[in-house]
């Protein structure tokens, strides 16, 4: 079997006393997609942070592609850029247009000219439907817009996998479908995700590894039909039925 | 077939006994009984200035002249109390009449009009207050603070002086926030290296922002020639000046530059470092635009604020508009000239302070852009 592109070997975190991850072994296979699940507070968002080092790890090892990612001594400014992520809030920046926004980072890191990055970024905001927005600023856009671009902007560093951080939790119902239908565009391509998301009917269809994240551990993985059609723990349950009720599966 | 519902309507609630209860019309008793002690004073006021400005003509025409002033702002306060009078007899026959909602209306628009009086008395009282200050005694006010001739014969000498005052301001603006932008990177700094670095930024601000500009000024202007060093010692006095201000107001320029910086979402310098932009661009390009367009309406206060501070240089023996006034009023022995400094300040100064409010309310509602 062939290597994992990113393996995680006994990650562990704490913000003083409070564990918020506490051993984490999970693997991503090339071209797979793996779905984080679980309660706020679970260590869902601060894994993903981990990964493309936003926050640092206190225990275990990170590896991309057989390379070890994490500890002191690693140039996080190279690495992020074959880790891209994407945010709850879009986090686009305000004071630069659809365009600015896509091609500030590929100009700025030197991997292509002004021009060539204005091109890629145009036909990347063509996959995503926003070519005709290049030129808006992103408070004129919406909501679902915005994430597109943010999407969109990740996509032009042609990161190696993508992180997604709940992505659709800011958005208003009727926008969160056309994000979702761009994500599972970028799965059928082959992208390699590591997804955090509420929506447990999206999270099931797409995924093909789901991980129940509870109190900083991963309480049970599987095939998504396996943790959602039998989940075997308890806690895994009830998280399930509490979801159910409130109307996201 | 319709059917009504008043669920939920506060004002036709029905009452325990089954009738319905009435929210009586808002009171309309203290509006009217201040807008008679605001009108009461403003014609009292009147009188006052009516009776000094007309004494300026001549001295029959004190009483007259105090008479027509009463009168007039008597008939102009007159119309919207007569208007509240009425609506407030209206709003009470409604309510004896049974119409509740007429007799709300009617206690609204009595309330309005009383509302109305108290805003002319509150505008006139002050004016007249300032009428009569400035005419009493003969208009010796005026006359030592406006008299022409003197505003005439300095007019030209302390506007080229005044030029001093705005070079002083805009170099050591410049200066300053740039000296004001290092304090803020340096005080930003993180991790244990920079310990020392982020120490000397904040005693610095602590220290500059604690000492009183003109005795920096003083200390710089006459200390640093003192010293007798080469070079540094054989500068212009403005240039001592212009450092002396600069260092103050870097203090100022930094902490504002620190809020800007500060006030910028964590959560767009994480999605600056997803993408790989390394730190310095990080900064420059997305922290410090967004950061800039927050304070530049603080950062405008602060220029302001030297702008003014500029005439304290006078102590040190550079001409500024000050300066040159306080020789004109010297040799006149009249204070008009320093109004032509006052003049040339606020000149310069309105048209700012319109666009530290435009600026302010244009980073309120509008990120970015």
């Amino acid at each position: 079997m062939a290597r994992p592109l990113i393996e995680l070997q006994g990650i562990g975190k704490s913000y003083g006393k409070f564990r918020v991850i506490d051993g984490i072994d999970l693997d991503i296979a090339r071209h797979s997609v793996v779905s984080l699940i679980g309660a706020s507070g679970s260590g869902k968002s601060t894994l993903l942070r981990c990964l493309n080092g936003l926050e640092d790890i206190q225990q275990g090892e990170i590896r991309l592609n057989g390379e070890v990612i994490s500890g002191l001594g690693i140039d996080h400014v190279v690495l992020r850029r074959r880790i891209g992520m994407v945010f709850q809030s879009y986090n686009l920046f305000p004071h630069m247009s659809v365009l600015g926004n896509c091609t500030v980072a590929p100009v700025i890191t030197g991997a292509c000219g002004q021009e060539e990055a204005e091109a890629r970024a145009l036909s990347m905001l063509e996959r995503v439907g926003m070519r005709d927005k290049a030129n808006a600023f992103p408070d004129q856009l919406s909501g679902g817009q915005q994430q597109r671009v943010a999407i969109a902007r990740t996509m032009i560093m042609q990161p190696e996998v993508l992180l997604l951080d709940e992505i659709t939790s800011a958005l208003d119902p009727e926008l969160v479908m056309e994000v979702l239908d761009l994500v599972r565009d970028l799965a059928k391509q082959g992208m390699t995700m590591l997804l955090t998301t509420h929506e447990m009917s999206f999270a099931r269809e797409i995924s093909d590894k789901v991980c129940f994240l509870y109190k900083g551990r991963i309480l049970e993985e599987g095939p998504p039909e396996e943790v959602f059609g039998a989940p075997r723990e308890a806690a895994t349950q009830s998280f399930l039925r509490r979801v159910t009720a409130a109307g996201r599966l | 077939m319709t059917m009504t519902k008043t669920m939920g309507d506060p004002v036709s609630a029905t009452a325990a006994d089954g009738a319905t209860r009435q929210t009586p019309p808002l009171p309309t008793g203290w509006p009217l009984a201040m807008a008679a002690a605001f009108a009461a004073a403003s014609v009292g006021i009147a009188f006052l200035a009516g009776s000094s400005v007309a004494a300026l003509i001549g001295e029959t025409m004190r009483l007259p002249g105090a008479m027509l002033a009463a009168l007039g702002i008597a008939l102009v306060l007159a119309v919207p109390i007569r208007r509240a009078l009425a609506a407030r007899s209206r709003s009470r026959e409604a309510w004896t009449a049974g119409d509740p909602v007429a007799a709300r209306v009617a206690a609204a628009h009595a309330r309005h009009h009383a509302f109305t009086a108290m805003g002319v008395g509150g505008f006139l009282l002050p004016v007249l207050a300032v009428a009569t200050f400035l005419t009493i005694n003969d208009a010796v006010v005026y006359k030592t603070f406006l008299r022409g001739d003197v505003i005439l014969a300095s007019l030209l000498d302390v506007t080229r002086a005044f030029g001093a005052n705005l070079s002083i301001a805009i170099t050591a603006q410049i200066l300053s926030m740039l000296l004001g932008l290092l304090l803020a990177v340096g005080r930003s700094l993180q991790g244990s290296s920079f310990v020392l670095v982020r120490g000397v930024c904040i005693f610095y601000v602590d220290i500059f922002r604690s000492l009183p500009a003109i005795v920096i000024i003083y200390l710089v202007c006459f200390g640093v020639p003192l010293m007798g060093i080469p070079v540094l010692s054989d500068g212009d006095p403005m240039l001592y000046a212009i450092v002396a201000l600069s260092l103050t107001y870097a203090a100022y320029n930094g902490e504002q530059f620190r809020a800007g910086l500060k006030g910028i979402h964590h959560s767009q310098i994480s999605a600056a470092q997803s993408l790989g932009i390394p730190p310095g661009a990080v900064l420059r390009l997305i922290v410090l635009p967004q950061a800039m367009r927050r304070i530049a309406g603080p950062m405008l206060g602060n220029f302001i604020a030297l702008q003014k501070d500029t005439a304290l240089v006078n102590i040190v023996g550079i001409v500024d508009a000050f300066t040159q006034a306080k020789i004109y009023s010297a040799n006149y022995y009249n204070l008009s000239s320093v109004t032509v400094v006052c003049i040339l300040f606020i000149a310069v100064t309105i048209p700012q302070t319109r666009l530290v409010d435009y600026l302010v309310a244009r980073a309120e509602t509008k990120e970015g852009r």
